[in-house]
């Protein structure tokens, strides 16, 4: 399907004459590209609407009524909400993840500015020490945490699920990268102003890399809500449950609630999505600079 | 202490104002080098120190063990089945992942009508959760009622076991994830391919060369750098896969998708083994160094 697409095309001033053979074997590798990245969605979102009997009965056999629901109903989210009481999860996954970028962005743009406009003997070390972390993903090291997490008290609290997560050297990469790239002569005209240096770091500095506070605030958004491990490990109480924890309630060895699982996917689903389809730019420059992954 | 540049007036005025800057640089600096050193630096030397002991969670009781559960791994032979099985799932996903992402990257960076759309369906797998992600495909996978099975139905074809079967447990996973990720590795070839100079190109045309050569003359080795980066970061995150085995296998069937990080959490919350958890994460993190210190050479050389 790709025949045509992965050779590298140079501009040419060849007018394209319209040739149906190529138009279509494009066009249906397009169709194919789409219904495998869309269809698990649109799956998701047609059967959360739907009666647990209606989703087993519209896959035997397969047609367009399995990814439409014929009788769409709000039952399932209903109960999923009130009965189960799904809202709490999503509350608290908002608050966590709201919490998180908002620490995460005021502390990790704090040392980012210092290590890369301040002068200060021992910056470089500390910089690297900074990098340091990035060797050690969190799976190497999630016991230890555990255990110095528990030994302050925290665990089974809302501080132990993301109080370990707002200090991120990702973010403090990029942004200071962002801060290298700022003029020289802002700073000056600030210094010759009187500006103390936390005053040019908030006033000037910080509103002149926008764009970068956006990309990085909304990969931790992602991370913090697709937390799952971590909050696992942490957390006992089931009101303190996030999204993640919550779903995978639904989803055991020993008994699937299918239409539960779909609604709740689908509600976890529509935040960040949504985020992406705005934020799309800066998710991409943040990712491809940071090579930040899950 | 030593500061640079400041020149004019006295010693005593130097050394002044060189505390004042220290002071202003600590407080920004010292709330985020306080959330590294607790939760990122301490634990590193924590997850040593507490791999010399066996450690009951519970009792809260440890006991001096040496280098008891680093030779315990050594013989243990599941230990051994879990980094095998990490390996496998390394070996069999990134190879696939990376060349799909390459195509993707090239299909997408040609401006048609529809691309934008097309590039954002590849990167909603990306942004979309875990959990999400490994239960939804983990129905798809259902043996009896799921799509996958249905689909196969409805064209006749012989239904499959997927997950419950030893020899499609892994393939399964590794299909999943890759759908999940191609798309963070397409952004990197994408970064890539933009940055090669359309000049080569017109450069390479004028003497005659086709689209093939173009392809395997300028962009291939024009990636090497990107290539290298994507493989080994594609390399740490697979071997840190743990939530869709979690979720959809638990390590089955017989444990050939038991994954180190699953071991090292089974070890730690469910065997109670503290100890051993801890010195099974020193060897993946041992690991994932190598991985990265490989990394930072390949691109200090470029």
């Amino acid at each position: 399907m790709e025949s045509d697409t992965h050779i590298d095309k140079v501009p040419s001033k060849k007018k394209q004459r319209f040739r149906p053979l190529q138009f279509l074997t494009r066009g249906s590798g397009l169709m194919i590209l789409v219904i495998i990245f869309l269809g698990p969605y649109i799956w998701m979102v047609s059967s959360a609407f739907k009666p647990r009997a209606e989703i087993f009965s519209d896959l035997d056999p397969v047609s367009w009524r399995t990814f439409i629901p014929v009788n769409p109903t709000l039952l399932n989210i209903q109960t999923l909400l009130v009965e189960f009481e799904f809202w709490r999860p999503i509350l608290n996954s908002l608050a966590i993840a709201t919490v998180t970028v908002l620490i995460a962005l005021t502390i990790n743009s704090m040392i980012a500015y210092a290590l890369s406009r301040m002068k200060f003997a021992g910056r470089d070390i500390l910089f690297i020490i900074v990098l340091s972390t990035l060797l050690i993903p969190f799976e190497a090291i999630m016991v230890p945490m555990f255990l110095v997490v528990q030994n302050m008290g925290l665990d089974d609290t809302y501080f132990g699920i993301f109080l370990p997560w707002v200090a991120d050297a990702f973010i403090i990469f990029l942004l200071r990268q962002h801060f290298l790239e700022l003029p020289d002569d802002l700073q000056d005209a600030a210094i010759i102003d009187g500006c103390t240096p936390f005053q040019i770091y908030w006033k000037i500095m910080l509103p002149n890399i926008r764009p970068a506070l956006v990309s990085a605030g909304f990969i931790k958004f992602i991370y913090s809500w697709d937390a799952y491990i971590w909050p696992l490990i942490v957390t006992r109480d089931p009101d303190k449950s996030v999204v993640a924890i919550a779903i995978a309630r639904f989803f055991t060895d020993q008994d699937i609630l299918w239409e539960y699982v779909f609604a709740g996917s689908f509600l976890a689903t529509i935040p960040v999505v949504l985020l992406f389809l705005f934020l799309q730019r800066y998710y991409i420059e943040g990712v491809a600079t940071t090579g930040i992954r899950g | 202490m030593k500061s640079a540049g400041w020149n004019r007036g006295s010693v005593r005025s130097t050394l002044l104002r060189a505390l004042k800057q220290y002071r202003s640089a600590l407080v920004l600096v010292l709330p985020a080098l306080i959330g590294l050193s607790v939760f990122h630096l301490w634990p590193i030397i924590e997850s040593v120190r507490v791999s010399f002991f066996d450690y009951n969670l519970i009792s809260r009781v440890s006991e001096w063990e040496g280098l008891g559960n680093y030779t315990f791994a050594a013989q243990d032979p599941l230990f051994w089945r879990t980094i095998k099985n990490t390996a496998l799932f390394f070996l069999l996903k990134v190879p696939v992942q990376m060349v799909l992402a390459l195509l993707l990257a090239l299909l997408v960076r040609v401006p048609f009508k529809g691309v934008g759309f097309i590039r954002t369906i590849i990167l909603i797998p990306t942004v979309t959760s875990m959990v999400v992600v490994s239960v939804i495909w983990g129905l798809m996978y259902h043996p009896n009622s799921g799509l996958i099975n249905g689909i196969l139905e409805t064209l006749s074809l012989p239904t499959q076991k997927f997950l419950i079967d030893t020899g499609q447990a892994m393939p399964s996973l590794v299909v999943m994830t890759i759908w999940k990720d191609v798309g963070f590795n397409m952004i990197f070839f994408l970064a890539g391919l933009l940055s090669i100079p359309g000049s080569y190109y017109e450069a390479a045309m004028l003497d005659g060369a086709n689209r093939w050569q173009l392809f395997r003359h300028i962009t291939i080795p024009l990636l090497r750098g990107t290539t290298v980066f994507v493989l080994i970061t594609s390399m740490i995150s697979a071997f840190k896969v743990f939530t869709p085995v979690f979720l959809m296998t638990k390590g089955g069937p017989s444990s050939v998708t038991r994954v180190i990080v699953l071991y090292i959490y089974e070890n730690a919350f469910i065997f109670n083994k503290m100890g051993y958890a801890a010195a099974i994460s020193v060897i993946l993190a041992l690991i994932l160094l190598i991985a990265s210190v490989i990394q930072i050479y390949f691109r200090s050389r470029s």
